[in-house]
């Protein structure tokens, strides 16, 4: 009887010695399966340049011959690059913040404007802080997404939502510049305030157009 | 000791394991922002595979962070700071046990997603067309669980899970 409990132990330890060394074995084995895919690399090399193709006030910055080529000490290419990335997305919020408080700011503009248009003449001067103040933080939003680092693709084909948000902004800059210069020759000129403010109209619809059209 | 050599030499001449069809193969992730939903593939699926017969027996497959495409570079891009695709570039799974249940596999394995190593389980379907086999299956993933910082717009963030489909084939030779 005692024998017979002996053997069993050992058997049952015999057992659990194989099944160990089999999970081991298996564990090896599907590690080494893993290795044949893996290779050497510790960085995606394809990550480090950013794209050729960039907007040409990003390439004044951020190019190969960038006023930033050597922007961090030491060479160390990856930690630049994921340092050059971390920028982008804090100008990227910027932007979008920026972005907001200039569309409120022209729906301001464009209540104290319609007064003054009726000729409420009170209101001209806050008329031209509010206008100075949107012309402030649009200049502050554009900055920032003019002159981000560059995204790590530049791959696009089809006409995508960034694509569109980038159209518009070529529409809203080409008004707020239109509605500036015409803001400056009302006072020689009355005849022009229709104008200021269809193009003042045009900036306010493409920019909310360009804030509703980007999605993530 | 003969017996085993002969036979073994016997399988390697007359069974030849499937050979995997990259070209078709893909991994596709599903993620949700407010109001909208996108997928992002890749096509390139790197994938090494022990068989025995006909059956897989263990299954490893890696991809590149950097080759997923969403259709949208932005979109792309901000996928690659979160996930730190530069210094984690890839995403691995390993199995380390496969159950037969009809067509079905029960697959067990340690998935690698933002240098974080978790065991999940998921079901594969099995499904043999004309000259292969096609595996398909789909499994979610917590991206929080893997200690990815979900990327937002507008400070909307979007959804903690991502739901990861794939689809492999392979060949008969």
């Amino acid at each position: 009887m005692h024998m017979h409990n002996r053997f069993n132990k050992t058997y049952l330890l015999s057992f659990l010695v194989v099944l160990l060394l089999s999970i081991n074995h298996l564990a090896a084995q599907s590690d080494s399966l893993l290795q044949q895919l893996i290779n050497n690399n510790k960085v995606d090399s394809s990550l480090i340049q950013p794209p050729a193709k960039m907007l040409f006030t990003q390439r004044i910055l951020w190019g190969t011959n960038g006023l930033l080529k050597n922007r961090y000490s030491g060479n160390d290419l990856v930690a630049n690059r994921q340092k050059d990335l971390k920028i982008r997305r804090t100008m990227l919020k910027l932007h979008q913040i920026g972005g907001f408080v200039t569309l409120g700011g022209m729906v301001a503009q464009g209540i104290i404007g319609s007064q003054l248009y009726k000729g409420d003449y009170k209101v001209k001067d806050l008329h031209e802080n509010v206008g100075m103040a949107v012309n402030f933080s649009y200049g502050f939003t554009a900055i920032n997404a003019l002159f981000s680092p560059p995204s790590a693709f530049h791959r696009d084909k089809k006409i995508t939502s960034i694509r569109l948000h980038k159209w518009l902004a070529v529409l809203h800059l080409s008004g707020m510049i239109a509605t500036n210069i015409l803001a400056s020759q009302i006072e020689d000129n009355a005849s022009l305030k229709p104008y200021h403010r269809a193009a003042a109209y045009i900036s306010f619809a493409s920019l909310a157009t360009a804030l509703i059209v980007i999605k993530f | 000791m003969l017996h085993y050599i002969i036979l073994n030499v016997l399988m390697s001449v007359f069974f030849q394991a499937p050979i995997y069809e990259a070209a078709s193969s893909s991994i596709t992730y599903t993620m949700k922002h407010k109001l909208h939903t996108w997928d992002g593939t890749s096509k390139q699926v790197n994938v090494a595979c022990k068989w025995n017969e006909d059956k897989l027996e263990q299954i490893s497959v890696l991809a590149k962070v950097s080759s997923f495409n969403s259709g949208l570079s932005s979109r792309d891009s901000h996928m690659i700071e979160v996930l730190d695709a530069l210094t984690i570039p890839n995403i691995t799974f390993s199995s380390s046990n496969i159950k037969y249940n009809g067509a079905e596999l029960i697959v067990t394995g340690k998935l690698q997603f933002h240098g974080v190593t978790k065991e999940v389980q998921f079901i594969v379907r099995a499904k043999k067309e004309n000259n292969q086999w096609l595996y398909e299956g789909e499994f979610p993933v917590l991206l929080e669980s893997f200690n990815v910082e979900r990327p937002s717009l507008l400070f909307v963030k979007t959804d903690n899970s991502m739901n990861i489909k794939f689809s492999l084939v392979f060949k008969n030779k």
